[in-house]
C-alpha cells in the first residue's frame, strides 16, 4: 500500500470552485475520512484522486509518484461508490472476481486461487452464503457489501470509498461500520473515505478532514475534531443532538468578564478561559462579541437557581428517551437543547440552566445563526 | 378531534398478500401515537386504511365510536403530511396554508387569522410571501406540517415526515412537532421506521412486524418490558445484544463459552417450568460494564473494534462466535485486540424463549 499526498489542489466548474486549495497527506495504512455536508467538495476530491477528473491546479502523489497526468487505470486505486453499480447478469461471485479477471491480470491466478480470494473477502463482509445469487435478489445492504467486496478483492495502492454504506438502514449501518473497521485493521490498507455522516467518520477513521464549500476547515483525530473543533462549522457538523451556538456580548464588570446574551441571561466566564475567548472575539457597533458553543450533554438543569451563573429560560418541548430526556428551551429567536438524565429536573416547573464551563467552546462567527 | 378505534383490521391485497393481520388498537383524543416497524411491516397500509386511501378488507375502523369504513378521506376529515412536502410550487406560502381553509369555505378574515396563527407556531411568519422553492428543505417540511394541521382535522396522520431531513433540522423539527402537539393536542398518528423518532415524539408506540402488532406501550414499557425479542431488538441503537444461555435455577442463567461456564444472577424470579430451558439472553450495549482485569462472574471477551463517537465509545467484542456491542464512556483506556471482562448488571438482563422468542425475563428496572 502507499501514502497519498495532496498539495494545493483546486478544481473549478466554470465560476464555481468545488475544491479550493486543499492540502493533506494520508499515511500508508491510514483510514482517512473526508467529512462535510452535500456540496462541500468531498466527491470531487475523490474523483480528482482517482483520475476521473483533472484538477485546475495542485499536485497529487500516490506513493511518492506524481499521478496528475496518469489515467485512472494506471493510478492503481480501487473505488466503491454509493450506488452499487454491480453487473446484474453476473452472480455475486463473478461480480467480486471481476477485477481479478481484467485483461492485464489474465492468467495470474488459478481458478482455485481466485475462489480462495473471493471466499476470503466474502467471509470478512458476511456475504459468503450469497455467492451464487444475482444482485437483483439481494437487499440494498447486501448489494453495498458486494460492491465493497469487489473494490477490496485486489490490493491497490489506495482504496477510495464514496459513502459506501450510506444506503443501509440504521441497524445495518452499525454492523457495516464495524465490519469495515475490522477489515481495515486486519488488512492495514490505505483508505480515503468520503461521508456526510459524522458517526461514520468518527467511528472509522484514524484522522478526518472536514470540508466546507471546498475549503479544508480542520484535519484531526476523532477526539480532536469532537473535543477541539477549530470552527463553529466543524462543531455543528459533529454530534447529536447538535451543539448549541449562542452569540453574545463580552462585558467587564468589577474586574470579571461576563458573557451576555440578554439582561437575564448573563454569566461570568471563568478566569482561565478568558484569554482563549479573547483570541476569537470580534468587535461590532462598539461592543465586543463572541460565539459560545456548548454541547447538550454539558448543560446542567435544575429547578433551583444554583449559582450566579444560572439563568432561566422557558421550556419549548421535552422528549423522553428510555434513559434520558432532551429538553429544548426558547431563547430569543433560537432554541437551546439540553440533554439530561431522566428525572433530573421537573420540566413542568421553572427550569434553570447552567453551562458547564469545563466544556465551553469559543468561536469566531463564520455563519449567521438563522432562525432555527 | 376524534378518538380512533381499530377493531380486527385486515388488509389483504390481490394475490392474497396479508399486509395487516387482525390489528387492534385505539388512539385517545389528543394522543400522539407512533406506528413503528421496518419496511414491509404493514405500517403504511394501516395508515392508508385510516386515511381512507385503501379499502379495509375486514374489520372496523371507528372515529368517536362511529364506523368510518365506507367514508371518503374528505368525509373522515383527516389531515395528512408525507415525507415529500407536496406543496403547490406556483403559490406563496400564505396561499399554500390558506388552501385547505378556502376549500372548506372559510371567510377571508377567518382564513387570515388561522394562517397567521399557524405560521407563528411553525416559525413561518416572515416567509409567508415567499414561494416554496426559495425555502430550505426544513422550512418546506414545516409548511407541509402546518398545512396539515391548519384545519382542525379529526385525526392528523404523519407519514415519515422527517426521514430525509438532515440531522440538525430533524432534531429541531422534532421539538417543534412536540411543542405544537402540546399546544393543539390534536389526535396524531405518526408512521415511522425510525425508532429514535418514535421514542422521542410519542405518548405510546405501536410496534409492527410482518403485518402483526407486536406490542403497544409507552417508551418505558417497550424498553423495559418488551413482549418479545423483535421489540427488544428493534428499539435502541446499537441494538440489544443476544447470547445463547440456559436457565439453571430460579435466579440464575448460565452462559457457556470456550473458556467456561458463567453464571448470571437474576433479579426476577422465573416460573419453575422454565428451569432447564435453553433461552436467548438479551442485554443492552449500555448495560454491559467492561473491566480491564479479570473479575468474578465476568465473562472474558476479545475486543475487536473500538469506535469513538464523541462522548462515548462503541466496543465490538467477541464471545466465541457471538459479537456483542458495548457502549462505554469515551475516557476508557483500552486497545483493540486485548481481552476485557464483561459484567452484566442483573437488573438489566432479559431472556427470551429460544424458539417462540417470547419474553421470559424482563428488566427489573422500575418503569417511569
Amino acid at each position: 500500500m502507499a501514502d497519498v499526498k495532496v498539495a494545493n489542489l483546486t478544481k473549478r466548474y466554470g465560476r464555481y470552485t468545488a475544491v479550493d486549495n486543499i492540502s493533506f497527506s494520508c499515511n500508508d495504512g491510514e483510514f482517512f475520512s473526508i467529512l462535510g455536508p452535500s456540496g462541500a467538495g468531498k466527491t470531487t476530491t475523490l474523483e480528482l484522486l482517482a483520475g476521473i477528473k483533472k484538477p485546475d491546479s495542485g499536485k497529487i502523489f500516490i506513493g511518492n509518484r506524481l499521478v496528475n497526468d496518469l489515467p485512472p487505470q494506471e493510478r492503481d486505486v480501487a473505488m466503491a461508490f454509493e450506488n452499487y453499480s454491480l453487473y446484474p447478469h453476473f452472480s455475486v461471485y463473478e461480480n467480486i472476481a471481476f477485477p481479478l479477471r481484467a485483461p492485464s491480470k489474465q492468467g495470474e491466478l488459478s481458478p482455485g486461487e481466485e475462489r480462495g480470494k473471493v471466499e476470503e473477502i466474502a467471509a470478512l463482509l458476511g456475504i459468503e452464503d450469497l455467492l451464487d445469487r444475482r444482485p437483483q435478489h439481494l437487499s440494498g445492504g447486501q448489494r453495498q457489501r458486494v460492491s465493497l467486496a469487489r473494490a477490496m478483492i485486489r490490493v491497490p495502492q489506495v482504496y477510495l470509498l464514496d459513502e459506501p454504506i450510506s444506503h443501509l438502514d440504521a441497524k445495518l449501518k452499525v454492523s457495516a461500520r464495524t465490519t469495515l473497521k475490522k477489515l481495515a485493521n486486519k488488512l492495514k490498507i490505505t483508505i480515503i473515505y468520503v461521508t456526510h455522516d459524522y458517526r461514520e467518520a468518527l467511528g472509522l477513521s484514524d484522522r478526518i478532514m472536514i470540508l466546507n464549500k471546498g475549503v479544508n476547515e480542520q484535519i484531526g483525530t476523532p477526539e480532536e475534531v469532537y473535543f477541539s473543533p477549530s470552527s463553529d462549522f466543524v462543531a455543528r457538523l459533529i454530534g447529536d443532538p447538535p451543539i448549541n451556538l449562542v452569540d453574545g456580548d463580552v462585558i467587564e464588570k468589577e474586574g470579571k468578564t461576563f458573557f451576555k446574551v440578554q439582561d437575564d441571561l448573563t454569566f461570568a466566564i471563568r478566569d482561565d478561559l478568558v484569554s482563549s475567548m479573547e483570541r476569537v472575539m470580534w468587535k461590532e457597533g462598539g461592543s465586543r462579541n463572541v460565539r459560545v458553543g456548548i454541547r447538550p450533554q454539558h448543560i446542567k438543569l435544575s429547578n433551583k437557581m444554583r449559582s450566579d451563573n444560572s439563568f432561566h429560560l422557558p421550556v419549548y418541548a421535552v422528549e423522553h428517551k428510555a434513559d434520558r430526556s432532551i429538553v429544548t428551551f426558547e431563547m430569543k429567536d433560537n432554541l437551546v437543547i439540553a440533554q439530561v438524565e431522566k428525572g433530573s429536573c421537573d420540566t413542568s416547573k421553572e427550569c434553570w440552566l447552567e453551562f458547564d464551563q469545563d466544556h465551553l467552546h469559543f468561536f469566531k462567527r463564520s455563519f449567521s445563526l438563522s432562525k432555527r | 378531534m376524534s378518538r380512533v378505534d381499530a377493531e380486527h383490521l385486515w388488509k389483504i391485497y390481490q394475490g392474497g398478500i396479508e399486509a395487516v393481520k387482525d390489528a387492534n388498537f385505539h388512539v385517545e383524543v389528543g394522543e400522539f401515537v407512533a406506528i413503528l416497524g421496518p419496511s414491509g411491516c404493514g405500517k403504511s397500509s394501516t395508515l392508508r386504511m385510516i386515511v381512507g386511501l385503501e379499502d379495509i378488507t375486514r374489520g372496523e375502523l371507528l372515529f368517536d365510536g362511529k364506523i368510518v369504513n365506507h367514508l371518503s378521506p374528505r368525509e373522515r376529515n383527516v389531515a395528512l403530511a408525507f415525507e415529500t412536502y407536496a406543496l403547490y410550487y406556483p403559490l406563496t406560502i400564505y396561499e399554500n396554508l390558506a388552501f385547505p381553509l378556502r376549500a372548506i369555505g372559510m371567510t377571508k378574515t377567518e382564513v387570515n387569522k388561522k394562517v397567521k396563527e399557524i405560521a407563528e407556531m411553525f416559525d413561518l411568519s416572515n416567509v409567508l410571501e415567499e414561494k416554496p422553492a426559495n425555502l430550505s428543505g426544513g422550512e418546506q417540511q414545516r409548511v407541509s406540517l402546518a398545512r396539515a394541521l391548519i384545519r382542525d382535522p379529526n385525526v392528523t396522520l404523519l407519514d415519515e415526515p422527517l426521514s430525509h431531513m438532515d440531522q440538525r433540522v430533524r432534531v429541531i423539527l422534532r421539538a417543534t412537532l412536540r411543542h405544537i402537539h402540546n399546544r393543539l393536542k390534536l389526535t396524531t398518528i405518526y408512521v415511522t421506521h425510525d425508532q429514535e423518532e418514535a421514542i422521542s415524539l410519542s405518548d405510546r408506540i405501536i410496534v409492527m412486524n410482518e403485518g402483526i402488532i407486536q406490542q403497544i406501550g409507552t417508551v418505558d414499557e417497550l424498553w423495559n418490558q418488551p413482549a418479545n425479542k423483535f421489540v427488544a431488538g428493534f428499539l435502541g441503537e446499537p441494538a440489544m445484544n443476544f447470547i445463547a444461555g440456559r436457565i439453571e435455577k430460579p435466579l440464575e442463567i448460565s452462559i457457556t463459552t470456550r473458556d467456561g461456564k458463567y453464571a448470571l444472577r437474576l433479579n426476577t424470579n422465573i416460573e419453575d417450568r422454565h428451569i432447564g430451558s435453553e433461552v436467548t439472553v438479551g442485554i443492552r450495549p449500555e448495560k454491559i460494564i467492561p473491566h480491564l482485569n479479570k473479575k468474578d462472574n465476568c465473562i472474558p471477551s476479545l475486543l475487536e473494534v473500538i469506535e469513538p463517537l464523541g462522548e462515548t465509545k462503541i466496543l465490538t467484542v467477541k464471545l466465541d462466535g457471538t459479537e456483542l456491542k458495548v457502549v462505554t464512556s469515551q475516557d476508557i483506556k483500552i486497545d483493540q485486540g486485548q481481552v476485557i471482562w464483561l459484567e452484566f448488571d442483573s437488573r438489566d438482563i432479559h431472556a427470551f424463549h429460544r424458539e417462540t422468542e417470547i419474553t421470559l425475563i424482563e428488566s427489573s428496572r422500575a418503569s417511569g
